[in-house]
C-alpha cells in the first residue's frame, strides 16, 4: 500500500466516522425526536349554519313534510377537509341504506362545490332550488389522530429500523355526525352520531402513509355506526310524529299512494260479529 | 217416473271464480316483478294501459295489506258464490274495474293504487244483501237462481255487517286517515273511495240484476 494513501486514510476515517454519525443522528432525529403529534380534521354544522351568530333563534313554524320526500345529503365544509372522492363513498353508502323506502322520493348527494363555508340557510335554499330538494341530511365529522413514539422507535438509530421497526403508535378517532334538516322551516328534525377509534402501529418510514389508511378507516367504521343510529333516529322520528302530530305537519304530493286496506282490527270486529252469531245460531237449535 | 228433487244451489256451486282470483292475487304476491306491470298507475293509464284499471286491485304493498285483505275476500267470495253463483262471477268481473275506473275519474292525484279491499268490500256488502234477501223473503227466490235457505234468522248479524262497513268508510272519509290499519310502509294513504265504489257496485248489482243468469247457462228447473 503506498505510503500517501494510508496518511490520507488516517486523516479521513475519524472524519468520516464522525460524518456517519451526525448523518445517523439526523436520520434518527427526523424519525424519533419530533414527539407525540396530532392532526385533525373537522366540521361544525353549527358553523356551518349559523356563521356569525352566538345565539341563533329557535324556528317558529312547524315543518311541514310532503311525502314522498326528497332528500339531499352533503358533508358540511370544513378546515383540513377529506377528499371529495372520499366523501362520495361515504355519503353513498348512507343514501343506498335509504333509498327504496317509500317515504322517500329520491336522495341526492350534494357535492361539496354547492356548499360554501358558513353559507348557512341561505345556502341551503339555493341547494334546495337548484337540486329540488326539501330535507337535507348534513353531515359533519371531526377526526383526531394523535402519532406517538414506542420503545421500538430506538432501532431508527439504525436506520434501516426506522424501515422495519413499529416504533410508532398511531391512534384515530372519528366522530361524524349526522342532522337531518328541513329546509324550508329551518327545523332539526333529528340527528344521529357515529363514532369510531383506530389503533395501529407503523415504522416511522410509513407513517404518514399508515395515517392516511386509519383515517380512511376510521370513516368507514364511524359510517357503519351512523347509518345504523340513522335508521334508530329516523324510526324514533316516525314515532314521534305519529304520537304527536302537532310537531310535524305530514302532508302528501299530488300523485299519492293509495292502497285499499281493510285491516287487522276490521277483519277481527267481523271475526267476532261471526261467533257471536255462531253463539246464537247454538242456542237457537238447542231451543228447539 | 218421479225425477229426484235437485240438490240446493250451494251444495252445486263450486267457487270456482273465487278461486282463480285467490290464486292470481297470490301469484302476483309471489311474483313482485309482475306488480309493475299490473299496478295501477294513472300515467301508466294515460299511455293506454287500460287492464290496470282491473289487475291493480290485485298487487299488494306488503304482506300483512295481502293478508287482511285476502282473508275477507276469500270467505266473502267463496260465499257468496255459493249461495249466488251468476251474480257473484258477474260481480268479480265488473267490480275491480268498475272500482278502478271510478277512481281514475273521481281521484286525479291518486298516482298510484293497489289492493283488493274495495273488491272485498263490495263482495262481503253482496254476500250481506244476499243473506237479508233469502231471509226476508223466500218465496221471492229466482228461480234460475235458487237460494239456499238459512236455518237460522240471522238478520242482526249481516246488517252488523252492513253498518260495520258504513261506519268504517264514514269515519275513513272523515277522519282522512284509515279507521282500522295501518300501512307497515308509510307514504301510502287508504283510499276510502274505493270501498265507497265497492259498496255501490254490490248494491246496484243486488237491485237490478236478481234474477240474472247468463243466456248460455241451462236454465234450472224445480
Amino acid at each position: 500500500m503506498p505510503h500517501g494513501y494510508s496518511s490520507l486514510a488516517r486523516v479521513f476515517r475519524p472524519a468520516l466516522f464522525v460524518a456517519l454519525v451526525l448523518s445517523a443522528l439526523l436520520l434518527a432525529g427526523c424519525f424519533s425526536t419530533r414527539g407525540p403529534r396530532k392532526t385533525e380534521r373537522s366540521s361544525s354544522v353549527v358553523s356551518y349554519l349559523y356563521p356569525d351568530q352566538a345565539n341563533p333563534l329557535p324556528p317558529t313554524s312547524i315543518p311541514v313534510l310532503r311525502l314522498p320526500l326528497r332528500v339531499g345529503i352533503a358533508f358540511v365544509p370544513g378546515k383540513s377537509d377529506i377528499s371529495e372522492q372520499q366523501k362520495t363513498v361515504l355519503l353513498q353508502r348512507v343514501a343506498a341504506e335509504f333509498k327504496g323506502r317509500d317515504y322517500i322520493q329520491s336522495i341526492e348527494l350534494v357535492p361539496s362545490t354547492y356548499l360554501r363555508a358558513g353559507g348557512g340557510f341561505a345556502n341551503l335554499n339555493q341547494v334546495r332550488s337548484l337540486l329540488g330538494v326539501d330535507v337535507i341530511a348534513l353531515v359533519a365529522y371531526d377526526q383526531v389522530q394523535f402519532t406517538s413514539n414506542n420503545l421500538l422507535s430506538l432501532s431508527y438509530w439504525t436506520i434501516v429500523g426506522a424501515y422495519i421497526f413499529s416504533g410508532n403508535k398511531n391512534d384515530t378517532q372519528t366522530l361524524m355526525e349526522a342532522a337531518v334538516y328541513d329546509i324550508a322551516s329551518r327545523h332539526l328534525l333529528f340527528r344521529a352520531p357515529g363514532a369510531s377509534r383506530v389503533e395501529a402501529g407503523a415504522a416511522a418510514a410509513y407513517v404518514q402513509q399508515r395515517l392516511r389508511t386509519d383515517s380512511t378507516a376510521g370513516f368507514d367504521a364511524a359510517t357503519t355506526e351512523l347509518i345504523a343510529n340513522l335508521k334508530l333516529q329516523l324510526e324514533t322520528f316516525r314515532e314521534r310524529v305519529k304520537n304527536a302530530p302537532g310537531e310535524v305537519r305530514i302532508e302528501h304530493r299530488p300523485g299519492y299512494t293509495g292502497g285499499g286496506s281493510l285491516g287487522a282490527c276490521f277483519a277481527s270486529i267481523l271475526g267476532l260479529l261471526f261467533l257471536a252469531r255462531a253463539c246464537a245460531c247454538i242456542c237457537t237449535r238447542h231451543r228447539t | 217416473m218421479k225425477t229426484p228433487p235437485a240438490p240446493p244451489a250451494h251444495a252445486q256451486a263450486f267457487p270456482w271464480a273465487s278461486v282463480c282470483l285467490i290464486a292470481f292475487t297470490l301469484g302476483v304476491a309471489a311474483q313482485p316483478a309482475l306488480a309493475s306491470t299490473l299496478l295501477y298507475e294513472r300515467l301508466a293509464l294515460l299511455r293506454g294501459e287500460y287492464w290496470r284499471l282491473w289487475t291493480g286491485h290485485f298487487v299488494h304493498f306488503g304482506s300483512s295489506h295481502l293478508f287482511w285483505n285476502l282473508a275477507i275476500f276469500t270467505v266473502a267470495s267463496i260465499w257468496s258464490e255459493r249461495l249466488a253463483p251468476a251474480r257473484t262471477r258477474l260481480l268479480l268481473v265488473v267490480s275491480p274495474g268498475l272500482i278502478g275506473l271510478a277512481l281514475f275519474g273521481l281521484d286525479p292525484a291518486l298516482a298510484t293504487y293497489g289492493g283488493l279491499s274495495g273488491v272485498a268490500t263490495s263482495m262481503l256488502v253482496f254476500l250481506s244483501y244476499t243473506q237479508l234477501a233469502r231471509l226476508a223473503a223466500p218465496a221471492t227466490t229466482n228461480k234460475n237462481e235458487p237460494l239456499a235457505t238459512s236455518p237460522t234468522s240471522d238478520r242482526w248479524f249481516w246488517r252488523a255487517v252492513l253498518a260495520l262497513v258504513v261506519l268504517k268508510i264514514g269515519a275513513e272519509f272523515a277522519l282522512q286517515q284509515p279507521l282500522f290499519t295501518r300501512f307497515a310502509p308509510a307514504g301510502i294513504r287508504a283510499v276510502p273511495l274505493a270501498h265507497l265504489i265497492g259498496v255501490l257496485v254490490a248494491t246496484v248489482m243486488h237491485r237490478n240484476l236478481r234474477g240474472f243468469r247468463p243466456r248460455f247457462l241451462p236454465r234450472r228447473t224445480g
